[in-house]
């Protein structure tokens, strides 16, 4: 029946301003828990704060960034993606396999990020026209998609090499992986930066976002407003798959080899990131902002654990803890 | 033991054709249809031939307390699996390559197979589908030694030779092993280390399954080693497991966190990634001022590049195609002849900056290094 | 009569806001009471409060003479507080009997005792005069039955209190009647009822007495058969609305009024068959039936939701196929769901991005989502429906029933439709907020000229608003009523499968 007066005294926080809506409330707290972290591993350890080590935190989480960012379009829209690290794999492996038999890296490259999109589609119709939930779906590209890389390169690490690649553009192709601008920024960070403003184009100024929002929030109503929901989701899936593949892309350029089993397992971090950055499951709830703070978090955690000399066993018992305490946290906020 | 002798076959050769003597007099008794009882005579005569055949005394062989038939197979019939503990990894198809060859060179049909995960429990699934399809012989690389001991039992007693490949499980009635001596390699990694930086100062270990038996044994191998320099102190020893961009992460938070470092030991799978962070981070080159040494196992090109421009600083092969290949023809000897399978050591090469090259030009040629 | 139930003095404070103020007046044993008020006017903190969700800032309330002090629900159950909520709470997986008994299944010295939970939950069944297998999943059952299910396991529970929120909004006539016997049954027994309505005929219908509630205040307690629906209403929306209801003149537009939307022989699956109607420019023409009659599915396929498997649609004289709601809008239709919370609203978002979904090109520039459009759109509708919010950004989660709906009537009317499709936009929501949505609807009719459907089950506004009615049948049109044919006993006539000759 009808609401209770409560649920009216958060209204007035709500009210627009610039910074209110760069950072809505729900990321404000877990902003404050970067900061407070970032705060006690500057005072716990000598090295945290340098600008070397900062750059090395932010190189440490560009990929895992840069499939968050698919992921949170993904997660908004009711979805959820778990081939990420299998498409990331057979991405790069079919782009190593074409490099190797002499076409040329930019080619090998584009054909690369359309594939990651396939999979994406892929992924995307069966969720929309079949009706397979996404869990499901996923799954199944998650082998599949892992498998063709294996049958593609036979398991085979594949270097990097000028003796394999004749292409002149393999140095720039590594550099773009591995190089630093004027020795400090990591060009891979610029690579995250730039999927970071795309997306926050897309998701928080394009009219797709503001669809993926609508249909992850209420997908009926989504389509009594004459909303495509199909296509909304397949856009989703197939963004997320593009930027896996670029994700896996920039990864080989940085490690200067493909293996096929390239990305296995990363998708529960790109997940875990995503959800701590305060997307919800149940869709139409994240930001791309939100996004990056998980990221961040996820990565300083890690450094900063490591820094203060933390048993690695134990790191991953606080980082399942924090994981959980956060979304918890974020349950109660949205409750009241 | 009785069941398996001589005389028990005779006997049960002699219960049996009493056996089908006497139901054939009492079907001919209670039947009037000859057609009827013609057919049955036909069929139980072949039953009774087909049962006589398979309870010949075949040649067999007693060894490690079991008993194995010589095939009477062709040998392209002989079906011989090798299993690597996880044949997603590149690692794998050195040693595939050596199977492959070898089941060209004996004309028989030996495979790699095994799981495309790391763990006990899908290892010995792949083991026990190889039973149930009562394959001529098994070679395994062990992951976990308790968990893979039973079932590594459970073939032998099925009649199904066993040997190991790579990591061997010595307690386990396994027939032989074709491998390197994970022990003594891991010394050499830290030998290595040691022999460049001097009794004194900081060394990170690290590996991909730092739980893993091939990485403990080595880890044991280094400690033989390490024990003798009180100066040498480790300062941390990192587990780096997930995909590459966690594993690399790992060691460059370890890195930072520990300055001063003169030595770096892999115990698998971290090298690469080690000398890659080196090179991203420019220091440790063995012609810098405060070099780091860095000791790991298996021959990729890419790796021996690395050694070359002194990103890092030796590399040990264990030989994975001869294990590969020796795996499928200790099977093949003693399914043939009865030769017992061996232990054999495929041995410990080093490279370094003074032989990269050598070992470039193979690569390039086309030869099986790994 | 004997008090069973005591509020003293009950007073809520939510942080910014009194919820409610001293609320002081008790329920008999053995008789049905209800409690009315918009809403927001603290009905259900009130009825919260005594089911245990929450405890009251002061004030007692005293259950037997005896002071309630928990703040529990599952111990409010055990003393026999029972509440069936609007909103039902029924595991859909599972089957009815065990529904009934979950939590406090029968056991016997084998385990489950299945054999007596069957025998007694067919006995709790039969006496509501519906035929439901206790081995039938909730899923599978129509919503009014589940509501009889919902009841049967509140009356197993020895419930002294039974606590019904709305349980006829989502009822046919029929199914309310049966409701309203067993309602006196229990009554019979001694039972308290304490039941929550929007509809006044009803209230009246069933009510002993009826206490009333404005902003949290307590306004006083009438025996229904002293007072009148005029005199609640007055007191529940503080003023003289009843007129805005039921007593204005109607608009009948003149049969000249060109045709907007002609139906020939529709026809889907096992829903509907044969339906043929014409809605005229300015029209108000309602769509009245029991559940099931196929009203609803009829509106989703004139809105494109489905294909119709036989049949044709005009729209302005010309032939239309529509194959999705997308197709609909575009050309011109607007549909209001049957299922505010499921079919309209995203909770996830704002009262300004709720209402301009709907849209792209006017909210976009080259693709990208303007804030300045959708806030231009949102503040015209927000003044136009006067819709009541703090501001264009508060989430529209937060709102009112009403003002919910609104939302929802703006972000369609903002696509400027000429075919307005509205599947009971009344449900629900207080009387206020009805009387104002047929303000609306009187204004899109007269002043824009806009063709309406609209799909009610409250027959009293059907009767008062709509210039035609159509009923619906098992899935056929058995009249089409005008004018003065419009009354109560007319449209149930042909609702119950009468026909207009015969009436």
């Amino acid at each position: 029946m009808g609401t209770t007066v409560a649920e009216n005294q958060d209204t007035e926080a709500r009210r627009s301003g610039p910074l209110a809506n760069l950072l809505k409330a729900k990321e404000i707290g877990i902003f404050a828990g970067l900061v407070i972290l970032v705060i006690f591993f500057s005072l716990s350890t000598s090295v945290f704060l340098s600008v070397d080590n900062l750059m090395n935190v932010v190189r440490q989480v560009s990929i895992l960034g840069i499939l968050a960012v698919g992921m949170t379009m993904v997660i908004v829209s009711g979805e959820i993606d778990l081939s990420v690290g299998s498409v990331y794999g057979m991405s790069v492996v079919a782009m190593s396999v074409l490099m190797t038999h002499g076409l040329p890296i930019w080619t090998s490259i584009l054909a690369a990020l359309a594939l990651g999109a396939t999979a994406g589609v892929v992924n995307g119709l069966l969720v929309t026209r079949l009706r397979v939930p996404a869990l499901i779906v996923t799954l199944g590209m998650l082998n599949m998609a892992r498998g063709v890389a294996m049958i593609i390169n036979g398991g085979m690490v594949v270097p990097l090499i000028p003796r394999l690649i004749k292409d002149p553009a393999l140095d720039a192709f590594i550099f773009i992986g591995r190089g630093r601008i004027m020795d400090v920024v990591p060009t891979m960070s610029i690579a995250f930066l730039l999927v970071l403003i795309l997306g926050f184009i897309i998701y928080q100024k394009n009219i797709l976002g503001y669809r993926m929002r609508a249909v992850g929030g209420n997908p009926e109503a989504a389509r009594v407003s004459g909303i495509s929901v199909t296509m909304v989701k397949i856009a989703a899936f197939a963004i997320m798959g593009f930027l896996a593949a670029f994700g896996g892309i920039i990864n080989s350029g940085f490690l200067g080899n493909v293996q096929s089993t390239a990305g296995q397992g990363l998708e529960l971090d790109v997940i875990a990131a995503t959800i701590l950055g305060g997307a919800s499951l149940n869709g139409g709830e994240g930001t791309i902002v939100g996004t990056l703070i998980g990221v961040l978090l996820l990565g300083v955690l890690r450094n900063g654990l490591v820094l203060m000399g933390v048993s690695p066993f134990v790191q991953m018992v606080l980082i399942g803890a924090v994981l959980i305490g956060a979304v918890a946290l974020d349950m109660r906020s949205r409750k009241k | 033991m009785f069941f398996l002798s001589k005389s028990f076959f005779q006997l049960a050769r002699f219960l049996l054709k009493a056996m089908v003597g006497v139901c054939l007099n009492a079907i001919c008794l209670v039947s009037n249809k000859e057609e009827h009882v013609k057919k049955l005579l036909a069929v139980l005569v072949a039953v009774a031939f087909a049962a006589s055949m398979g309870f010949a005394a075949p040649k067999t062989v007693s060894l490690n307390g079991y008993t194995f038939n010589l095939t009477t197979k062709k040998p392209k019939d002989i079906e011989i699996a090798v299993i690597y503990m996880n044949v997603t990894v590149p690692f794998a198809q050195f040693i595939k390559a050596g199977v492959d060859a070898a089941a060209k060179e004996f004309g028989v049909k030996a495979y790699m197979t095994g799981p495309t995960e790391w763990g006990t429990e899908p290892e010995i699934q792949v083991m026990e589908n190889l039973i149930t399809k009562k394959v001529d012989g098994i070679s395994v690389a062990v992951l976990d030694i308790p968990g893979m001991t039973p079932i590594i039992q459970k073939a032998l007693k099925a009649g199904i030779p066993v040997t190991c490949n790579n990591v061997d499980a010595p307690e386990s009635g396994r027939l032989g092993f074709v491998g390197e001596d994970l022990f003594l390699a891991g010394a050499a990694t830290a030998k290595s280390v040691v022999g460049k930086m001097g009794a004194k100062g900081n060394v990170i270990i690290s590996s991909v399954a730092i739980g893993a038996i091939w990485s403990r044994i080595r880890q044991d191998g280094v400690m033989s080693v390490l024990d003798k320099y009180p100066n040498i102190k480790i300062v941390d020893i990192i587990n780096a497991e997930g995909d590459e961009q966690s594993a690399y992460a790992a060691l460059e938070n370890s890195f930072i966190a520990n300055k001063s470092i003169s030595g770096h030991i892999s115990l698998g799978g971290t090298d690469y990634l080690w000398g890659r962070l080196m090179e991203n981070k420019k220091v440790g080159n063995a012609s810098s001022k405060a070099p780091i040494y860095s000791s790991g196992h298996d021959l990729y090109e890419e790796k021996l590049l690395q050694i070359k421009d002194g990103w890092t600083t030796t590399a040990y092969g264990q030989n994975p195609y001869k294990q590969g290949y020796e795996a499928v023809k200790q099977l093949y000897l003693l399914l043939t002849k009865g030769t017992p399978p061996t232990v054999i050591d495929t041995g410990i090469v080093e490279v370094n900056q003074q032989n990269a090259d050598t070992y470039l030009k193979k690569i390039k040629d086309g030869e099986p290094v790994g | 009569m004997k008090d069973i139930l005591v509020f003293n003095g009950v007073s809520k404070t939510f942080p910014g806001v009194r919820a409610l103020e001293d609320v002081s007046f008790s329920i008999a044993k053995g008789e049905i009471h209800t409690i009315a008020g918009e809403n927001g006017a603290g009905k259900s903190t009130l009825m919260k409060i005594l089911s245990g969700w929450y405890p009251p800032s002061s004030g007692e309330i005293l259950f037997k003479g005896k002071r309630i002090s928990t703040s529990n629900p599952e111990a409010a159950l055990s003393m026999g507080i029972s509440t069936v909520y609007q909103e039902l709470m029924l595991c859909e997986n599972m089957t009815v009997v065990e529904n009934i008994y979950l939590g406090r299944e029968l056991s016997s010295r084998k385990g489950i005792d299945w054999k007596a939970m069957h025998r007694h939950a067919r006995k709790l069944l039969d006496s509501f005069g519906v035929e439901i297998s206790t081995r039938t999943l909730v899923r599978n059952l129509p919503i009014a039955q589940r509501q009889i299910v919902e009841i049967a396991k509140a009356i197993n529970m020895k419930t002294e209190i039974l606590i019904l929120d709305e349980p006829t909004s989502s009822l046919t006539i029929n199914e309310t009647r049966v409701l309203f016997e067993n309602l006196r049954r229990f009554r019979e027994t001694g039972m308290s009822i304490i039941f929550i309505s929007h509809r006044l005929d009803e209230v009246f219908e069933i009510t002993d007495r009826i206490s009333v509630l404005r902003d949290g205040r307590y306004l006083g307690t009438f025996a229904a058969a002293e007072t009148t629906p005029r005199d609640i209403i007055s007191l529940i929306a503080g003023k003289e609305l009843l007129q805005e209801i039921v007593g204005t003149e109607k608009l009948r537009t003149g049969s000249d009024a060109e045709i907007a939307l002609e139906v020939r022989g529709l026809a889907r699956g096992k829903y509907f068959q044969d339906v043929s109607f014409s809605l005229r420019r300015g029209e108000l023409l309602g769509i009245y039936g029991l559940q099931g009659a196929g009203r609803t599915e009829l509106m989703q396929t004139l809105f494109g939701m489905y294909l119709p498997d036989a049949g044709e649609v005009f729209l302005d004289g010309k032939a239309i196929r529509l194959r999705s709601p997308r197709e609909a809008i575009r050309k011109g239709f607007a549909l209001i769901p049957e299922d505010r919370r499921k079919e309209g609203l995203f909770s996830n978002m704002d009262v300004k991005d709720n209402i301009a979904v709907i849209h792209d090109r006017r909210i976009t520039v080259a693709s990208f989502v303007q804030n300045r459009k959708i806030l231009a759109i949102a503040r015209e509708y927000v003044e136009k429906l006067s819709i009541k919010v703090t501001s264009p950004f508060q989430r529209v989660r937060n709102l009112s029933g009403g003002n919910q709906q609104k939302v929802i009537i703006g972000r369609s009317l903002s696509t400027s439709p000429r075919i307005l499709i509205m599947d009971e936009p009344t449900r629900g929501i207080d009387v206020g907020a009805k009387a104002e949505i047929y303000k609306i609807l009187r204004k899109l009719k007269g002043e824009e000229g806009k063709a309406i459907l609209i799909v009610s089950s409250e027959l009293e506004e059907v009767v008062a608003e709509c210039d035609r009615v159509l009923v619906m049948f098992q899935g056929r049109v058995s009249g089409v009523l005008s004018g003065a044919q419009i009354t109560r006993e007319g449209v149930l006539h042909l609702a119950f499968g009468g026909s207009i000759s015969s009436n």
